[in-house]
């Protein structure tokens, strides 16, 4: 009990409990103090973003400085459920002035008023961008209304072993979704938005079937695709389906599969380890994607206005598309500015190299006519049930 | 007066060792190839973990040539720091309330008299998948109430998540506690915060600290919930959800931060069974 021995001197050799619990709540105060001092500082604006990871910087500190913003940003999974979760149940735009979210989604979120319109003549350096670009049905609403102003954009097509495949680009989508060279060997992306559009696009192409827009399909087209992709399930085509960026990666790195419809960061990871494989110029078009800036309608007005404008023009400054170049390999809409910082800056020659192809490698694969990547389809549930009958088969 | 729960406090005698016969023999090699089998099921992954970690080529599938690239990455991109340090400060609230409210709880139930259906009442949300109580909890507090979602709302579902099993740890230590024991310290003259403090608590501590343990943890790992009712916090757990959908590598995330991790998690929890269970009481 609390008695004292007076036989012995009071040491204690080693650690005691109560040492380790001052010890350990002195260490919980230390470790607690950074979060309250990070709060005294409050001078410059904040622009809060909320958006897809793919388009966030790893460090925002040149478009902080290009744009005179502190930025404060919040990842969400790009995945059209979470967009209409966050913006309209959670009423996002409350506390949030930028949203960074896959285009084909103003179609939904804008035509019911979510989303305020764009003025152009607001954001500095929209008229250096291609108007094509900045005009793409992924950036306006169904009515024409510019709702969405372009971030981030590539063109996908599939990653194949050369040494496979064995035949010259471009490429046909075949050696997804039939072709002997790679039965059993191929993987698809785990969703409707990407893989039905590709399979779309080769049957419509090979005059299989009828299809009007690969990226809008009727129930009729969607069950035709699923019908022909049931079919090549069932005749052993795909040896599995992917979800992650790191599975496609160790998919095609075991070769466990020869050809994939992943995205193009997968290839340069994949180059990286020495693997020869190649990302595929196709014949038939490409799933064109881009990440556009969309602004809530609660911060169209007043001070928020402002930061958000300053916010977009840096979306479309030097420092962002040279980081983001880097980065993913991806093309800003404006991507030329990107080349002229990368200059000013002095940034090693390899880095302006890969900027350079990049600018190169989107204007080839952005006119090829086929197909915009849409987020936000007119028969999505349809789509969405096709989709699940294939996952099932 | 409900009969004690505990045996009597006389020192037990050695009891006789009856040899065992041939079956039993054989049903211990059994369940101890079991044991065995289920500690190699457990860690063998989270060791390939950390193998894979300092791994140049972690999704080739084989280890080496060994390098230290990936936490280098991660102490370069610090994004994560500020989700785990979320993640922690809202799991260690969780943890104290779980074991605070639970301790109040967990001393009464075991003598209500409706103690079983009581029981059940607060046992039944186990039995709730993630996402429905993260959606039913979403419709209330955000459609409903039209509430403001944040760190509140993520607190409150990891607290309904956490709180059955921080209970069934507590009423672990508390049915077996002998209340024979309050009615000699009230006896001797202690009022009832001394009773608490220096009978009581010591004696169900563990349960305590296992109950604010299983909050901490619970909390720490949660995804389900936490998606509906973030509002716009970002734990960690969220942090590498949002990443898997982005364009980029996230090996230093998956397989550095997650050793390190693990590390960290090992440590905090041999410290805690130490302080409870692995030292003689000091005088």
């Amino acid at each position: 009990m609390n008695g004292h021995d007076l036989t012995k001197p009071p040491i204690r050799a080693g650690l005691s409990r109560r040492a380790v619990l001052k010890g350990t709540v002195a260490g919980a105060a230390v470790l607690a103090t950074p979060s309250l001092i990070g709060r005294a500082q409050a001078a410059t604006p904040t622009v809060r973003i909320m958006g897809v990871e793919t388009a966030a910087l790893d460090n925002w500190a040149s478009f902080e400085k290009e744009t005179g913003l502190k930025v404060e940003f919040t990842g969400i999974n790009s995945d059209p459920g979470i967009f209409r979760q966050e913006v309209v149940a959670n009423a996002a735009g409350e506390r949030i002035d930028i949203f960074l979210m896959d285009g084909g989604i103003e179609d939904e979120l804008g035509a019911k008023g979510f989303f305020a319109p764009i003025d152009p003549a607001k954001v500095k350096g929209w008229d250096a961008a291609p108007a094509s670009v900045m005009n793409s049905p992924l950036a306006q609403g169904p009515d024409g209304k510019q709702f969405g102003m372009p971030v981030v954009m590539n063109a996908d097509s599939f990653a194949y072993y050369p040494e496979v495949i064995g035949e010259a680009e471009p490429l046909s989508y075949a050696l997804l979704f039939e072709s002997e060279k790679t039965l059993g060997k191929v993987s698809l992306e785990n969703t409707w938005l990407t893989s039905l559009p590709m399979a779309a696009t080769y049957l419509k192409v090979a005059g299989k079937q009828a299809i009007g827009d690969p990226s809008n399909m009727t129930p009729a087209e969607a069950k035709a695709v699923v019908d022909f992709l049931v079919a090549r399930k069932k005749a052993g085509q795909f040896r599995t389906l992917w979800s992650t960026f790191e599975e496609s990666i160790d998919l095609m790195a075991r070769k466990e599969v020869v050809a994939i419809n992943c995205w193009e960061p997968a290839v340069k990871e994949l180059r990286k380890q020495g693997k020869d494989v190649r990302y595929a110029f196709t014949k038939e078009g490409y799933n064109k994607w881009m990440i556009c800036a969309y602004v809530p309608k609660e911060a169209a007005t007043g001070a928020r206005a402002e930061i958000v404008a300053k916010a977009l023009s840096g979306f479309l400054g030097g420092a962002y598309a040279a980081q983001i170049a880097v980065l993913r390999g991806y093309a800003t809409a404006n991507a030329k500015a990107g080349l002229a910082y990368a200059e000013a800056q002095k940034m090693p020659a390899e880095d302006i190299e890969s900027i350079k192809a990049n600018i190169a490698k989107i204007e080839k694969k952005f006119a090829a006519p086929l197909f915009w990547q849409n987020a936000a389809p007119t028969n999505i549930q349809a789509i969405e049930a096709e989709w699940e009958r294939f996952r099932q088969a | 007066m409900k009969a004690p729960l505990s045996g009597t406090a006389t020192p037990e005698a050695r009891p006789v060792r009856v040899r065992a016969g041939r079956l039993e023999r054989h049903l211990g090699l059994v369940a101890a190839l079991g044991g065995f089998g289920m500690i190699v099921l457990t860690y063998a992954p989270m060791l390939w973990l950390g193998v894979m970690s300092v791994s140049a080529d972690p999704l080739g599938g084989l280890p080496g040539p060994f390098t230290l690239e990936w936490y280098d990455r991660l102490f370069t991109d610090r994004r994560w720091v500020g989700p785990l340090v979320s993640s922690l400060g809202c799991g260690v609230v969780v943890g104290l309330a779980c074991a605070a409210s639970g301790l109040l709880v967990a001393r009464a139930l075991p003598h209500l008299r409706a103690r079983g259906p009581l029981l059940l009442a607060f046992l039944a949300p186990l039995f709730i998948p993630g996402v429905l109580l993260g959606a039913g909890l979403f419709l209330y507090l955000r459609v409903f109430l039209g509430l403001r979602l944040g760190w509140w709302s993520v607190f409150l579902a990891h607290f309904a998540w956490a709180y059955p099993f921080a209970l069934l740890a507590l009423l672990v230590t508390t049915t077996r506690f002998d209340t024979r024991l309050n009615d000699a310290a009230a006896d001797l003259g202690a009022g009832p915060w001394r009773r608490f403090a220096d009978i009581e608590f010591p004696l169900i501590m563990p349960g305590v600290v296992s109950a604010a343990l299983f909050g901490f943890l619970l909390s720490f790992n949660e995804l389900a919930r936490t998606i509906l009712l973030r509002g716009t916090a970002t734990t960690l757990p969220l942090f590498e959800w949002a990443q898997a959908t982005s364009h980029s590598s996230n090996v230093p995330l998956i397989f550095a931060l997650a050793t390190l991790v693990l590390l960290v998690s090992l440590l905090l929890i041999g410290v805690s069974f130490w302080l409870l269970f692995g030292r003689a009481e000091e005088r």
